[in-house]
């Protein structure tokens, strides 16, 4: 056959059809879900950071109006805990104990000892949302308080207060990277040396909908349904049913409706999802659960949290020759689904980014602490490693008396050395650093700052340039290169499409959308390649009754992972199609041409058929070969030969207000390079809600605990988040460098824009106050912490 | 956070308002902006809420006899953002009603709302004490008036409804401004100055009042600093000065900032504000 060249549907920015009713409301979360005879949940979470519980008295609690079920640990004696499924690869590490020899992380409701703030204790159920939680405030807890440690490097020192009995000292590894003798040689011949102490403070995941879970037991068929906000229904399905609950795996479906972004939550494993099912169970009704923002705050994973001491060593003349990075990983207090891998790997083995480094060295403690568990959070480990990189290279470039443009230009890893091996565990698979390095310097006119700082100094302001570049693996990923990082599980993804016989197209895959448009893009890739309407294509996920085998949304990874399983769906359709248009048509096989989303013997177009022809001719099966089986529904399943890199170059500039020491994002340019892009419209949103992420961090956000483990920033209040009037209008411009890795040429977007800006901004920042001496100022950098830096005053700048 | 149960109950007139507000628990409903918000995280009580956003009386912005504007307790933020009337007579007032919160607040938040709202500090307070606004109350005891620095001193009295500010218009020699910086995460003041100011021919400040929110444990008129300026240059040199003299006590911390920032932060927002009251 003969696959004509057409008008590609892919890189147009098509409309987004998801939009119209998340903007109107319309849309179904788990919290809209009201199921025949449902009851509602309340948890009880811990009061203290570290305590043993000498006693619950319930009895006032059940007492109370419409009180159905009042439960604690003792009622789930034999329900196991929760596993973790990354643990830090090829390394020794202590987990939790898990029946099954797995590593374990937290029990459903925690009975004898709580390690954090908001630890499930006990659980009500009762016939209206008010009654469950007006009771769960009648719950009594005897608590003996216990000492409480919240930051990685104090947890494993001598004589910290101990979380877990199989974790000796808090220290769940020690993991490292790269080559430790190398760098360290370089570091002590390394003409120039310069370092850093750096705390990447954690931060809150602040979906617009917290978790939710729905648990619906069927007595009759003894099927359990999960409807949770969950960007992983498969690996939740599989998770619970075989490795927590302990029934058939054929005896569970989860569901997850409309999902209200995620940003790396939504994909673990929590305490509520099995409780639900559960007292589903016991009590013969669907049981639901809705999550509160402050508990949220107190319950779902955090990001960042790395207390770092990082070096760099070069020439005179510019030449970085070594990276070393020593890394205190805060995990919280049980190891969450994934935690521990993206505390390490993700971040450790990305710390040299874009620069050809001759050798680098990262090792972390991770290690548990009584706070909220840590886990993914868009650009997670990425993003960590870009700062302390970026930070580094300023300060080298500014201890040399070099411009940081050049000397990072100096360094770049050359377009000829792809595919490039980083020396800590990535192959970057394609690049053009160079070109997008100057494309970013051109737009944001970088050669024209002097005129403008002195024209800012005009109007009492101070003004900051920083570049911040990054390289961030995405497109997890390969099934067996996960395994040797620590993954316990398949990385891969799926398609089916199945064509009905009036031609339109069922668009079915294992990946689940938390709000990255996944109907219009999956479409969009679907119609491109049949040549049909995008119109008559549907997209169907995160049902695992319907859908085939995917692992869910996360790593940027659904456009890299799930369209090349679409597109080599398409092919097989399209391979059938023509099989059957050669016996149609009389011709040989080779003859048949596939064109626009028509099939037609060569040179005989006119009397070809058209796709939806070809798809009431294959429903009927009349007069076809017996070896050409009726129907078109195909399947393909996906694992690439490797990850992918996408690679970037932002550019932010501040003002900062001489008095007030206020800073202002008052221009900001980002060239992202992610492959080839299937809609613009849709990555341009996530690029601009990720540097506003990025934003977040720098200037604001921080998840503050207090010395007795109290979450002081635990709702919208205390908790600041940008909005759309912090930041600037977004210069977006792109470079395309396709990988090699899919079908596609499509690299991971949803995140990788969040990995730069703390940098950015943080250079752009000491950029503006370097003649005061300034060499760093800890994020969120707030008004005050500048303010004393410009006075000169108290332990603000370092 | 799950709403607490609470009747409620919307009266056509004033009488009836006042007559509902006088059992124990009732509130005052009119843009809820704070009050809801309260009652969902448990830092405010209800048991009735009394919605007077029907009472007509309570609406609308009109020149009353010479030299004053009476704005009724109604009137939303975005209605005194952009009333001509409020943006001609009483700049610092239209200014921090716009400073507030966004749009959807403006359009529901209101004037009333936002002098009543004691429990945190709101963006209009500071712009009717330095207007010298008097308050208009109805309550059991009938129709009352508080002058603004009685409301700066003592705030409200429990039970009262706000109908009504009466602001005396700009006269030709009074100049105001408001300067907030807002918390990042509330949008409410970090802190927020309100000025009214009139100079001499020689540029020296020859009537001022200065007031002040979120630096400070309540709202308040910074007579301190008023005395120390009168008289003299208001550049930022002098207020900044001003503003040192103060005892150590007068700011507090809050928000995650000092109180030696926040005084600082307010000496220079007082600075910007005077400069942009005498541009005009």
């Amino acid at each position: 056959m003969t696959i004509a060249e057409t008008t590609s549907l892919l890189g147009q920015p098509i409309d987004i059809r998801e939009d119209e009713q998340l903007l109107r409301g319309e849309a179904t979360y788990v919290a809209d879900l009201r199921l025949p005879g449902m009851a509602h949940m309340a948890i009880l979470g811990s009061e203290h950071a570290h305590a043993r519980i000498n006693g619950i008295d319930t009895s006032a609690a059940a007492a109370m109006p419409g009180v159905l079920k009042v439960a604690t640990a003792a009622d789930f004696a034999g329900v196991m805990p929760l596993p973790c499924i990354w643990i830090p690869g090829g390394v020794e590490s202590h987990f939790p104990p898990h029946p099954y020899g797995l590593p374990g992380s937290r029990p459903v409701l925690s009975g004898d000892v709580v390690r954090h703030v908001g630890d499930p204790i006990a659980v009500v159920v009762a016939e209206t949302p008010k009654q469950a939680a007006a009771a769960v405030k009648a719950i009594v807890v005897d608590y003996e308080p216990l000492p409480v440690v919240t930051r990685a490097d104090r947890a494993i020192e001598d004589g910290a207060p101990q979380l877990h009995e199989a974790v000796p000292n808090n220290l769940n590894a020690y993991w490292t990277c790269g080559d430790k003798e190398r760098t360290d040689r370089n570091l002590a011949e390394a003409e120039v040396v310069v370092e850093l102490d750096l705390v990447n403070q954690r931060t809150i995941n602040s979906p617009m909908e917290p978790r939710g879970a729905v648990g619906h037991y069927d007595q009759a068929t003894g099927d359990y349904t999960l409807y949770a906000s969950t960007q992983g229904p498969h690996n939740h399905r599989f998770l619970l049913a075989a490795l927590v609950l302990g029934i058939p795996f054929n005896k569970l479906r989860v569901v997850a409706p409309t999902v209200g972004g995620s940003f790396g939550t939504k994909g673990y494993l929590y305490p509520d999802m099995p409780l639900v099912l559960l007292l589903s169970k016991e009590l013969n009704r669907p049981v639901k659960w809705v999550d509160t923002r402050t508990g949220l705050m107190n319950s779902t994973v955090q990001g960042r949290d790395h207390r770092q001491h990082v070096v760099l060593g070069g020439t005179r003349d510019g030449r970085i020759t070594a990276v070393r990075c020593t890394s205190y990983a805060n995990l919280g207090a049980y190891p969450s689904t994934i935690g521990p891998g993206v505390a390490t790997a993700l971040m450790g083995r990305s710390i040299t980014g874009m620069y050809d480094v001759d050798a680098a060295f990262c090792e972390v403690y991770a290690a548990f602490t009584n706070t909220v568990s840590l886990g993914a959070q868009r650009g997670s480990g990425r993003a960590e490693a870009a700062f302390l990189m970026e930070r580094l290279v300023d300060k080298y470039a500014t201890e040399i008396g070099v411009d940081p443009a050049a000397v990072r230009r100096q360094n770049l890893v050359p377009a000829t050395k792809f595919p490039y091996d980083n020396g800590l565990g990535w192959t970057y698979d394609s690049g053009n650093y160079q070109e997008n390095f100057e494309k970013a310097l051109e737009m944001a006119g970088y050669a024209d700052m002097a005129g403008r700082k002195a024209e800012a100094r005009g109007r009492g302001k101070r003004l900051g340039v920083g570049i911040a570049t990054y390289v961030a693996i995405c497109g997890v990923g390969p099934s067996t290169r996960m395994s040797q990082e620590g993954m316990l599980g398949g990385t891969w993804e799926s398609c089916n499409i199945r064509v009905h016989p009036t031609g339109e197209v069922a668009v079915t895959v294992g990946s689940a959308s938390t709000g990255q448009s996944h109907e219009t893009i999956f479409a969009q890739v679907a119609a491109d390649q049949l040549g049909i309407d995008p119109a008559t294509v549907r997209v169907y996920e995160a049902d695992t009754l319907k859908a085939p085998y995917g692992q869910g949304t996360y790593g940027s990874r659904s456009y890299s992972m799930a369209g090349p399983a679409i597109a080599l769906t398409a092919q097989k359709i399209k391979d059938k199609m023509c099989r059957a248009g050669a016996a149609m048509f009389k011709v040989p096989e080779d003859k048949v041409v596939y064109a626009n989303g028509k099939i037609f013997a060569e040179g005989d177009e006119e009397n070809g058929k058209t796709f939806a022809e070809m798809a009431m001719a294959m429903w009927y099966h009349w007069y076809l070969p017996q070896d050409i089986e009726p129907a078109l529904d195909e399947t393909t399943h996906f694992d690439p030969p490797d990850f992918n890199y996408p690679f970037g170059t932002h550019v932010a500039v501040v003002e900062i207000d001489e008095l007030t020491g206020e800073t202002e994002v008052v221009a900001y340019t980002a060239v992202d390079d992610a492959g080839n892009i299937g809609n613009p419209k849709i990555v341009e949103g996530q690029i601009e809600g990720s540097i506003t992420h990025g934003l977040g961090q720098v200037l604001m956000e921080a998840a503050e605990y207090d010395d007795e483990g109290h979450l002081i920033t635990s709702d919208l209040r205390t908790y600041a988040l940008p909005r759309a009037a912090d930041v600037p209008f977004f210069q977006l411009g792109k470079t395309v460098t396709p990988t090699p890795h899919n079908p596609l040429g499509a690299k991971g977007a949803g995140e990788i824009a969040t990995v730069p800006p703390a940098a950015a901004v943080a250079n752009a920042v000491v950029d503006a106050l370097s003649d005061l001496g300034v060499q760093h100022i800890d994020m969120p950098i707030t008004p005050e912490k500048v303010w004393r830096a410009l006075n000169g005053t108290s332990g603000a700048a370092q | 956070m799950i709403l607490t149960d609470f009747d409620y109950v919307k009266p056509g007139t004033l009488g009836e308002a006042v007559a509902l507000l006088a059992a124990e628990g009732s509130r005052v409903l009119a843009g809820g902006q704070s009050l809801l918000v309260d009652l969902r995280t448990g830092d405010g009580t209800a048991t009735r809420l009394v919605d007077i956003r029907g009472i007509a009386a309570l609406r609308g912005v009109r020149r009353e006899g010479e030299g004053r504007l009476h704005i009724g307790a109604l009137t939303t933020l975005a209605e005194l953002a952009a009333d001509p009337l409020v943006r001609a007579g009483a700049p610092a007032l239209a200014e921090a009603a716009r400073a507030n919160g966004d749009p959807q607040v403006r359009n529901l938040g209101t004037l009333g709302g936002n002098l009543a709202a004691t429990g945190r500090a709101t963006d209009l307070p500071v712009a009717v004490i330095a207007a010298d606004a008097t308050i208009n109350l109805a309550g059991r005891g009938g129709q009352e008036t508080l002058t603004a620095d009685a409301y700066a001193t003592r705030g409200l009295p429990a039970g009262a409804v706000i109908t009504s500010i009466e602001v005396p218009v700009r006269e030709h020699r009074h100049h105001s401004a408001f300067e907030k910086t807002a918390d990042r995460a509330t949008r409410y003041p970090l802190c927020a100055v309100a000025v009214r100011a009139a100079y001499a021919g020689d540029g020296t400040a020859a009537d001022l009042r200065i007031a002040v929110t979120g630096a400070t444990a309540r709202v308040q008129r910074l007579r301190g600093v008023e005395e120390l300026l009168l008289g003299g240059p208001t550049g930022t040199g002098e207020v900044l000065a001003a503003f040192r003299a103060q005892p150590r006590d007068m700011f507090v911390p809050g928000r995650g900032a000092s109180a030696e920032y926040l005084g600082h932060l307010a000496g220079v927002l007082t600075a910007r504000a005077l400069a942009r009251a005498a541009a005009r």
